[in-house]
């Protein structure tokens, strides 16, 4: 799998409404979308089940027409809304894995990958060349020897890497993959998760991968997209997806945190520090890693293993925010212990060493940095 | 909210696009379109036809359309009474097939009895069994020379008869027991998909194996049953075999009898026949709507099962061999004593009761008759080659015709609905349909072999849908989304990955339909000319002229025949246990 005429894949304004048959309003879909990803970039669609990450892949595909917007890849337009141009799928040379495999239970495994060399009569590949390519596309993916096997006859986890060698095998300009994981046991996943980023670099393909796992979009992404029904909240690498979210939602999404939901009296600026007053009628100094209009509702996000707990009258350190609240429960998680921490009003989680020790019911003074803390944009798009 | 209503109209101002992933325009339409025409080519005329002829007055030919024949239809007191008889004759029909069929169908699938496989034996053999077989075997039984007439006469020592199976309450048995095997396998469906927890939750609570059966599995199955009782009350209601065999010389008459009377008299009386069939159809068409609705509510119950559930067979006890019994008795009645009976009859020269001085009587000389004149020869092979026929044809179209509609195919709206025509016709209104279509088509249609491939093609279509469709269902979206990315064309997705899925569907169905259509006499019966008889027919007009010994070794040797292919069908349709084979 060397050559591979790895591509750009350039979407932009990209929209797909569903409607059901008497409704005013739509049941579902994507609003304008863009993104840009050069040649041999793993990009994951990530969000909520039903935001419409699958929708996105699918008319990437060609599997659903788009309303409106423009598709294309490298010098190849699949899609453009202006000029009411669509190219149908069985021309545009992408590879796609399912989120059922989708492996023909009555083809063998070669079969099963030889059918993309098989179908495309212009392509007039002697049956040798296509032996060749099935068989380099089965090592590539570790199942070489198991081409007679009928292809109900596999694991799980065999299925997923025959689907995979189906969709390589003709070289394609793109790689799909649907929530291809979330079918595999706990082991296997992570198995696979490593596999599947060590191959795509491998063959250098652009890929788009989709998921609603954020472990999974963090160790595997060089890019992240956050969507929300049907809207795009954030886009960037892992790191500043996590460390920079845009809005509460990210925040929410992407691990464990704490929102304590304020007002914003005056809009701040990018990396302003603020001191506000929380909705619960506490004070905090919170940092704004985004511009946010005054009089917004904002939310502070502080995550879990950013708090620290102390004894009340415990010294302070330099700059930090403190807050009284009290140990309402404990968990413990082997090298951490997770604490249920009621404040004023708002109840956080907080994670300490498991060294550190509180009882249920203890009065607790809890610090936290205010870079650590983070005003981020909390209004409902639509009520 | 405001919000909403401004997605809303940025959306509604977008362009709205036509077609799919499949393609759009005309490539796409054309095959539909032709595939919609080519249905409607087969489904529309008979209809069109009946209703032309109904409407002309025979007495008054330049009189233009009338309802005169309606109107002498509906003054006439014979249509009441004969719709009297029908209505009643179908309503006992069906209880005797319901409580025999369901009882072996909820032992055989959902208890441990003993015998089981006999069940599924019992039923294999009988549906490849042309009607008039059972219905001769019982007259047999059953008449006055029968061994059950005879074992009363000689408990009593009375010269009566206990049971007259001329009668209404005899064609109720005998039609009833015509259907028990289909009523077991579709029952059998059912119990099947029911979800064993249900049951054992009821157990685990202190209920009686009886109180069970009564407050749970009866209750779970009920809109299944009350849909498949009315579906085998409208096959009872067209049914004909009966009727003509046993009805017509009790002096017993039925709406069918009545239109293959008013057929068959000389001259034919075309209106009062077409009139008469219009009206069952009317009839019919009323229960299918209702039947309609209820296998809609029958699908809702039958999606209660859970994931990762198996039916575990109920366990009887000390009462295992009633079930047993149950299932024993089913084979006696529905196979063991009217085969017997048949047997007796073809080896015995001519019709003697079951008598030990007759055992030196007996004979081979029917089979050997039948096994060398090539006359019989030749019925066999019209019956085989026009069977065959019209379920490839029927399959072939169905199974396309159900890819476009499943999958939604730009036009395919109608493919359906004209596929489903037919099941409104029963049998002989059919046939009295084709015979004016064949008389006003120029090039020799009448009489020949075609015209009754073509009937058996209209007649079949619906079940072919039964068959295809389901198996279409089954086939998982992206298992053809894969193929379309993968670069094949629709064409090659059909033949590479959905055809070669379908195909035990499909199997199956064609085995059904002709199964189906070697035994079918009412349609046959009209159409068969000299040079284009179907064994059905023969056996027909050699019962009515009184050759039984005959009748019994072609029915022996036919049934031996089609069970072999009864067998092939059940064999694929248990294992592909979605499929529920086709009503
Ligand atoms: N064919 C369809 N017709 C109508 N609504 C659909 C269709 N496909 C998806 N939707 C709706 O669009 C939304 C997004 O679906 P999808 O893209 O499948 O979400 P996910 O992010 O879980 O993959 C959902 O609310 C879903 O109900
Ligand atoms: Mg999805």
């Amino acid at each position: 799998m060397t050559s591979i005429n790895s591509m750009t894949l350039e979407v932009s304004n990209l929209t797909k409404t569903y409607w059901t048959s008497n409704s005013r309003f739509p049941g579902g879909g994507i609003q304008p979308i863009s993104f840009s990803l050069k040649a041999g970039t793993f990009f994951t669609l990530l969000g909520p089940s039903g935001c419409g990450k699958t929708t996105t892949l699918r008319c990437i595909a060609g599997l659903e027409i788009p309303d409106d917007g423009r598709l294309s890849l490298g010098p190849t337009t699949f899609f453009d809304g202006a000029s009411n141009s669509n190219l149908p799928l069985n021309q545009r040379n992408i590879g796609m894995v399912f989120q059922s495999y989708a492996i023909w239970p009555h083809m063998t495994v070669f079969e099963n990958v030889a059918f993309p060399l098989r179908v495309r009569s212009q392509l007039k590949l002697s049956a040798a060349k296509i032996t060749e390519m099935v068989r380099e596309a089965l090592n590539t993916v570790g199942l070489s020897g198991y081409e007679n096997r009928s292809a109900t006859q596999l694991s799980g986890g065999q299925q997923q890497r025959v689907a995979l060698a189906r969709a390589i095998v003709r070289q394609p300009g793109l790689l799909l993959l649907d929530e291809p994981l979330s079918n595999l046991d706990a082991l296997l996943r992570d198995e696979m998760r490593n596999e599947l980023k060590r191959l795509q670099k491998q063959i250098g393909i652009t890929t788009v991968y989709v998921t609603h796992d954020q472990h999974e979009a963090l160790e595997m992404s060089d890019i992240i997209a956050v969507i929300n029904a049907g809207m795009l909240e954030q886009m960037g690498p892992p790191r500043e997806i996590y460390n920079r979210p845009r809005n509460a939602f990210v925040a929410g999404f992407m691990g464990a945190t704490n929102l304590l939901p304020a007002k914003l009296g005056e809009s701040a600026g990018t990396g302003d520090y603020r001191t506000i007053t929380l909705d619960s009628g506490e004070v905090i100094k919170a940092c704004f890693p985004y511009p946010i209009a005054a009089n917004s509702k904002i939310a502070v996000s502080i995550r879990p293993e950013s708090v620290s707990l102390a004894a009340p009258g415990t010294a302070v350190p330099e700059g930090y925010n403190a807050l009284e609240g009290s140990v309402l429960s404990s968990g413990f998680l082997g090298n951490i212990v997770r604490y249920t921490i009621q404040l004023c009003s708002n109840r956080i989680q907080v994670h300490q060493p498991a060294d550190i020790h509180f009882n249920d019911g203890d009065r607790i003074a809890v610090h936290f940095s205010p870079e650590k803390s983070l005003g981020l944009s909390d209004e409902r798009r639509t009520a | 909210m405001t919000d909403a209503v401004q997605v809303n109209q940025v959306r509604r101002a977008a362009p709205r696009r036509t077609g799919s992933w499949r393609g759009s325009g005309i490539k796409l339409y054309l095959p539909v379109v032709a595939l919609t025409i080519l249905i409607a080519a087969f489904v529309l005329p008979p209809a069109v036809m009946l209703i032309q002829t109904s409407l002309t007055d025979y007495t008054n030919p330049d009189g233009g359309y009338s309802l005169e024949n309606f109107a002498r239809l509906l003054e006439d007191p014979a249509l009441y009474i004969s719709a009297f008889n029908s209505v009643l004759f179908a309503a006992g029909a069906t209880i005797v097939s319901l409580v025999v069929g369901a009882s072996v169908a909820w032992v055989v699938e959902r208890t441990n009895a003993p015998f089981k496989q006999l069940a599924l034996a019992t039923t294999v053999v009988s549906l490849g069994t042309p009607a008039i077989l059972y219905v001769s075997a019982w007259v047999f039984l059953l008449g006055r020379a029968g061994p059950v007439n005879a074992t009363w006469r000689a408990l009593t020592g009375s010269k009566d008869t206990i049971v007259n199976v001329y009668s209404i309450p005899g064609m109720m048995l005998v039609e009833g027991l015509l259907w028990v095997p289909l009523v077991f396998l579709l029952c059998g469906a059912t119990f099947k998909r029911q979800n064993a927890d249900l049951e054992e939750a009821a157990r685990m609570s202190g209920a009686s194996v009886f109180n069970t059966v009564m407050r749970v599995s009866l209750p779970l199955a009920k809109p299944a049953l009350l849909g498949l009782s009315i579906f085998i009350f409208i096959r009872n209601i067209e049914a004909f075999d009966v009727p003509v065999l046993l009805g017509t010389p009790g002096g017993v008459k039925l709406l069918t009898s009545d239109v293959y009377l008013a057929m068959t008299r000389v001259p034919p009386d075309l209106g009062h026949s077409s009139s008469f069939a219009v009206v069952l159809i009317v009839f019919v068409s009323v229960l299918l709507y209702f039947y309609g609705r209820i296998s809609r509510n029958a699908d809702r119950y039958a999606s209660v099962t859970g994931k990762g559930f198996r039916p575990r067979p109920f366990d009887l006890g000390r009462y295992r061999w009633v079930g047993g019994m149950v299932i024993l008795l089913n084979f006696l009645m529905v196979l063991a004593l009217p085969l017997a009976a048949m047997l007796w009859n073809s080896v015995t020269p001519f019709v003697r009761a079951f008598e030990i001085r007759a055992l030196s009587s007996l004979t081979l000389k029917n089979y050997a008759v039948i096994l060398s004149d090539p006359y019989y020869l030749g019925l066999a092979f019209n019956t085989i080659l026009a069977s065959a026929a019209a379920a490839t044809v029927v399959v072939a179209v169905t199974a396309l015709g159900s890819w476009f509609a499943v999958r939604k195919f730009p036009g395919s709206q109608l493919i359906e609905q004209f596929a489903s025509i037919p099941i409104i016709f029963p049998g002989i209104v059919l046939g009295v349909a084709m015979i004016q279509l064949a008389l006003r088509t120029p090039f020799g249609l009448y009489g020949s072999i075609w015209l009754i491939v073509i009937a058996f093609i209209i007649r079949y279509m619906p079940y072919g849908m039964r068959y295809a469709q389901p198996g279409v269902m089954q086939i998982h979206r992206e298992l053809e989304e894969a193929a379309g990315i993968a670069g094949a064309t629709q064409r090659s997705i059909f033949r590479r990955v959905v055809l070669p899925l379908l195909s035990p569907a499909l199997i199956a169905g064609w085995l059904f339909i002709f199964l189906l259509a070697a035994k079918e006499l009412s349609i046959a019966v009209l159409l068969s000319s000299t040079s284009s008889k179907t064994i059905a027919v023969a056996m027909f007009n050699q019962w009515t002229n009184g050759q039984p010994g005959e009748v019994a070794a072609l029915g022996i040797l036919w049934t031996i025949l089609m069970s072999l292919c009864a067998t092939v069908m059940i064999v694929l349709t248990r294992k592909d246990s979605k499929s529920e084979g086709a009503l």
